[in-house]
């Protein structure tokens, strides 16, 4: 079977699959970021990921948890060696997959079921999980934020969903020129050995389509909440990091994800700052948030 | 009495927060921070039983208070940290 190679934030990792399973057909939105050629050399990968359709060797190890979140329903089992046994089940569809999956998350096995129009989907969650666990210990972050680009450097809007990050992001589009959308719902976020804060494009967007091989240095955070006011205050260290930490994909229940990102996080804190917009879906809001952020001023 | 397994201190830029996970703390959501003396405290009990007035002693050796003052400070931080629910 075809391997084939990624590139996302600047870490590279294979996923193959078996005959039935059409590897770059489901996974279309990574296309940006695929290596056209396979690398010469042995490189060091992030994960490798191999996915068929058969049924998973059965449940085991003992039950870590259970939750919905999204669409999906997610059963959590951990065995003794450390190893994951992953089910995901869609709340309104048949869509579904097991993800078996080393204690690093190195090496991950799907097994996709459920319905082929399904696949593309439970693929791209498994493939998300896989890169952010698996980064968690190499100062790398899948966060769920907005990006938005101005003279090369990138700021990063979070807030749980619903609290207008696109619509923020959006209104920079609109209000700022030279303005551009790095990626709209998963980027990544590391912190390289030259202590700069980087976020990257990646296949993962949410609704919009904004799969993008782009980079650039982080300017700042914005923590967004709707208000019937604009304003904004920079945040103290405790508030930043109550900020990022649930903005990050993590698994709470894993001492070295959990640890690994919360490392990140707070090197990431020591390099940048996070702002805090209460703030209207207007260009005020806007001309607000980019003086603070950029320390620039505002033409128009 | 013990602290719980799962919570663990960690320095964010100079702030000493006390980070909880574990699968027996995934809905855990409170954020606790520690002063100087609250961390030189946690570092006694950390991974081990202890009593009352095992911290009293350790706080008299380490600073400049009465026994009296470190009896009522020890239990005010410990009537905290059960409020939370970090000791058990």
């Amino acid at each position: 079977m075809e391997r084939v190679y990624y590139e996302v934030g600047k870490h590279m990792y294979s996923v193959q699959g078996t005959p039935e399973v059409d590897i770059m057909a489901l996974l279309s939105s990574s296309e940006p970021f695929r290596l056209q050629q396979t690398p010469v050399s042995p490189v060091p990968l992030l994960f490798e990921m191999w996915v068929d359709t058969d049924e998973a060797s059965g449940e085991s190890g003992r039950e870590i948890a259970t939750f919905d979140e999204q669409d999906y329903h997610y059963h959590v089992r951990q065995a003794e060696d450390g190893s994951y046994y992953i089910a995901m089940n869609a709340l309104e569809d048949q869509a579904a997959c097991v993800l078996e999956a080393s204690s690093d998350f190195s090496k991950v096995h799907v097994h996709l079921a459920g319905g082929t129009e399904g696949y593309s989907t439970m693929l791209n969650c498994a493939l998300m999980m896989a890169y952010a666990f698996a980064g968690a210990d190499k100062m790398t972050l899948l966060m769920h934020a907005s990006v938005v680009r101005k003279d090369g450097k990138g700021y990063l809007c979070l807030g749980v969903s619903g609290t207008g990050k696109s619509t923020h992001t959006q209104n920079w589009l609109k209000y700022v020129e030279g303005t551009d959308l790095m990626n709209d719902d998963n980027p990544v976020v590391r912190v390289g050995s030259d202590n700069v804060v980087r976020v990257y494009g990646s296949p993962w967007s949410g609704k919009t389509p904004c799969y993008r091989q782009v980079e650039a240095p982080v300017g700042a955070f914005l923590q967004l909440k709707q208000a019937p006011y604009n304003k904004i205050c920079r945040l103290g260290t405790v508030e930043a990091y109550a900020s990022l930490m649930p903005s990050c994909s993590v698994m709470k229940w894993d001492r070295r994800d959990y640890l690994g990102t919360n490392d990140t996080v707070a090197k990431i804190l020591s390099l940048v700052p996070v702002f805090f917009l209460e703030n209207l879906p207007d260009e005020a809001a806007v001309r607000m948030s980019y003086e603070a952020m950029t320390g620039e001023p505002w033409r128009r | 009495m013990r602290m719980k397994s799962g919570f663990e201190l960690r320095d964010i830029c100079g702030e000493h927060i006390i980070v909880a996970y574990g699968a027996e703390n995934v809905d855990f959501t409170k954020l606790i921070t520690l002063n100087e003396s609250a961390v030189f405290l946690w570092r006694q009990v950390a991974d081990k039983d202890f009593q009352e007035e095992d911290l009293v002693q350790a706080l008299c050796g380490e600073y400049e208070v009465g026994e009296e003052q470190a009896l009522t400070d020890v239990r005010g931080l410990l009537a905290s940290w059960r409020q939370v629910g970090i000791v058990e």
